[in-house]
C-alpha cells in the first residue's frame, strides 16, 4: 500500500540536532535520567576496584583508605550520588507507570505506587546502612 | 546484532530488574561507602581492613553484592548504548549496542571475581 | 493597531519556491475564546489565502489540525491563543514528519505501519451468528477504554524523539492501539500481534521518554501502553507457553 503524496525530494524535513532536548524541561529530565546510567557504571567500577584492593590485602586496602580522603574523590562521589538520586526518583515514576497493579476492579493510582516505592526505598536504605555500619 | 535483537525481552527484563535494584540500593551505598566514610562522619575506626574483611567474608554479603552489581551493570548498558544516538552523535546504535553489552559483561565478570576473592 | 492583536509567526514551506522553509508573520485581532486554529482561519480568510493547513471538525475529534505551537505539539482547535502570554506565537508543521507544504505534514509513514498491528478485533475462533454478539462487561471495557480514545492526530509522534531520530520506529499511537486490542476481552489476536511488536524498531526501541503521554489530547497514555506491552512480551518470552492460553 502506497499513499505517498509527493516524491520524497519535494518535501522538507526538519532534523533533530545535538541540542534537541534543551527546549523542553521534560526532555532535560529524560537526558539526565539516561545519563545517570553512566554514573551507575562508574560507581560499579569504583566498587570493583575497592574489592580488588581488599582482596589484595591489608597493605593495598590501607592505601585505598588513604586515597579516598582526597577532595577529588569526594567531589566525584557527590556527583555520583546526585545522579543516583535522579535515578531512584525517576525510576519510581517509570516503574509504577509501567506496571499495572489492580486492586479489585480498579487500577491503583500510579502516584500511590510511586510514594510506596519511595517509602520502600527509604526503609531498605536504613536497613542496608545499618548492616554497613554495624554488621 | 541479530543475536542481541532476539534477546531483547531478556535484556529488557535484566534492565528492569537492574533499574529497580539500583534505585533501591545505590544511593545508600554511595553515601555511606564513598562519601560519609572518607569524610569520617561515622565512627572512623569502623572502616579499617578488619571491618571490611569481616563484612566481605560473609557469604550472604557476597551474594548480595553480586545481585546488586551485575543487574545494575546491565541496566546501565541498556541506556548507555543509546546515549550517543540520542545526542545525534556517533557511534550508531548498531555499533554501540554490542560494545556496551560487552563492557557490561566484562565488568560483571570482574565484579563477581573480586567479590568471591575478597578478602 | 489594537492592543490585543497577536502575531502569528508561521514557518512556511513551498516546494516550488525552494528547498528551505521561510518565516512569515501575520497580525491577527484576538476574539474572546479564540483558538490557534481560529487565528489561522482568520489569516486564510482575510490576509493570505495561500497559507496551507489541515483542519476539519474544530472540536478535537478529527485529529487533523495538529501543529507545533511555540515548539510544542498541539491540537490547534483546542489551544487558546490567550494561553500564550507572548505577542508572537510560533507555528510550524508537526515535528518529525516530512512537510508537504506550509503546515501540512505527510503522515503516510504512520498510515502504512498501522495495519500491521491489526487494530481491529481479531478472533481465532468465530462464534456462529446464532450464538449472538460478543458481550463485554463494563469492567472489561474499562480496561482499555482510555487507550481506545486515539484520534490519530500524530501529536505523540511529533513529541517522540525516538521516532524523530529513526523513523523506522513503529511509534506511540500504533503500539498504544495494539495494546488497546490486546486488552480487549473480545479479542484473540495478541499472539498474532506479538511477532510484529517484537521486531526491531518496535516496542523495544521505546525508551519511555513519556512525552507522548504528556501531549496526547485524549489521554491515551501511549508511553505507559508501550511499557505494558514490553512487560507482556517479556513474560511471553520468559514463561512457558501454557501460561498464555487463549481467551474463551
Amino acid at each position: 500500500m502506497t499513499l505517498r503524496v509527493l516524491p520524497r525530494r519535494r518535501v522538507y524535513r526538519r532534523r533533530m540536532t545535538l541540542t534537541w532536548w534543551v527546549k523542553n524541561p521534560r526532555y532535560v529530565n529524560y537526558i539526565l535520567r539516561e545519563a545517570s546510567s553512566a554514573f551507575l557504571t562508574v560507581f560499579a567500577v569504583l566498587y570493583i576496584v575497592q574489592f580488588a584492593l581488599l582482596a589484595a590485602g591489608a597493605g593495598p586496602y590501607g592505601r585505598y583508605l588513604a586515597f579516598i580522603k582526597s577532595p577529588a574523590w569526594v567531589a566525584l562521589n557527590v556527583i555520583i550520588l546526585i545522579f543516583a538520586l535522579i535515578h531512584t526518583v525517576s525510576w519510581m515514576f517509570l516503574a509504577t507507570a509501567a506496571t499495572p497493579v489492580r486492586i479489585g476492579a480498579h487500577e491503583a493510582p500510579s502516584w500511590a505506587l510511586t510514594i510506596s516505592g519511595l517509602v520502600i526505598w527509604l526503609a531498605i536504605s536504613v536497613g542496608v546502612g545499618y548492616v554497613i555500619l554495624r554488621g | 546484532m541479530r543475536f542481541l535483537e532476539r534477546l531483547e525481552p531478556l535484556l529488557w527484563a535484566l534492565f528492569s530488574a537492574g533499574g529497580t535494584i539500583a534505585a533501591l540500593l545505590l544511593p545508600v551505598h554511595v553515601f555511606l561507602n564513598n562519601i560519609a566514610m572518607p569524610l569520617g562522619w561515622f565512627r572512623p575506626d569502623d572502616y579499617d581492613y578488619t571491618h571490611a574483611a569481616r563484612l566481605l567474608g560473609h557469604p550472604l554479603v557476597k551474594a548480595y553484592l553480586a545481585v546488586f552489581l551485575v543487574p545494575t551493570l546491565f541496566h546501565a548498558a541498556h541506556r548507555i548504548k543509546l546515549l550517543p544516538h540520542e545526542l545525534v552523535l556517533p557511534p550508531s546504535p548498531g555499533i554501540a549496542t554490542p560494545i556496551a553489552y560487552l563492557i557490561a559483561a566484562a565488568l560483571a565478570i570482574a565484579a563477581v571475581v573480586v567479590i568471591v576473592l575478597a578478602p | 493597531m489594537a492592543n490585543d492583536d497577536i502575531i502569528l509567526r508561521v514557518e512556511r514551506y513551498d516546494p516550488e519556491r525552494g528547498p528551505r522553509p521561510y518565516a512569515q508573520s501575520y497580525r491577527v485581532p484576538v476574539r474572546k475564546g479564540m483558538m490557534v486554529l481560529d487565528a489561522l482561519n482568520y489569516v486564510r480568510d482575510e490576509l493570505d489565502s495561500s497559507l496551507a493547513f489541515r483542519w476539519s471538525c474544530r472540536m478535537g475529534i478529527c485529529g487533523s489540525c495538529g501543529m507545533m505551537v511555540n515548539g510544542m505539539p498541539k491540537l490547534t482547535c483546542q489551544d487558546p491563543v490567550d494561553r500564550y502570554r507572548v505577542r508572537a506565537i510560533r507555528i510550524a508543521a508537526l515535528d518529525h514528519f516530512p512537510v508537504i507544504r506550509d503546515l501540512v505534514s505527510d503522515i503516510s509513514d504512520f498510515m502504512e505501519k498501522l495495519p500491521n498491528i491489526q487494530p481491529w478485533i481479531t478472533r481465532t475462533e468465530e462464534k456462529p451468528l446464532s450464538a449472538g454478539e460478543y458481550l463485554q462487561t463494563p469492567e472489561e471495557r474499562a480496561l482499555y477504554a482510555n487507550h481506545a480514545a486515539c484520534i490519530n492526530c500524530m501529536l505523540c509522534y511529533a513529541a517522540c524523539p525516538v521516532y524523530g531520530l529513526d523513523e523506522r520506529f513503529l511509534g506511540p499511537a500504533a503500539i498504544a492501539l495494539a495494546h488497546r486490542y490486546n486488552l480487549d476481552s473480545r479479542d484473540q489476536g495478541e499472539a498474532l500481534r506479538a511477532p510484529y511488536l517484537s521486531l526491531s524498531h518496535s516496542v523495544w526501541e521505546c525508551t519511555f521518554v513519556g512525552e507522548c503521554s504528556e501531549v496526547c489530547p485524549k489521554h491515551v497514555m501511549p508511553a505507559e501502553s508501550i511499557q505494558r506491552e514490553k512487560l507482556r512480551l517479556a513474560l511471553r518470552w520468559l514463561l512457558p507457553r501454557a501460561a498464555f492460553r487463549r481467551r474463551p
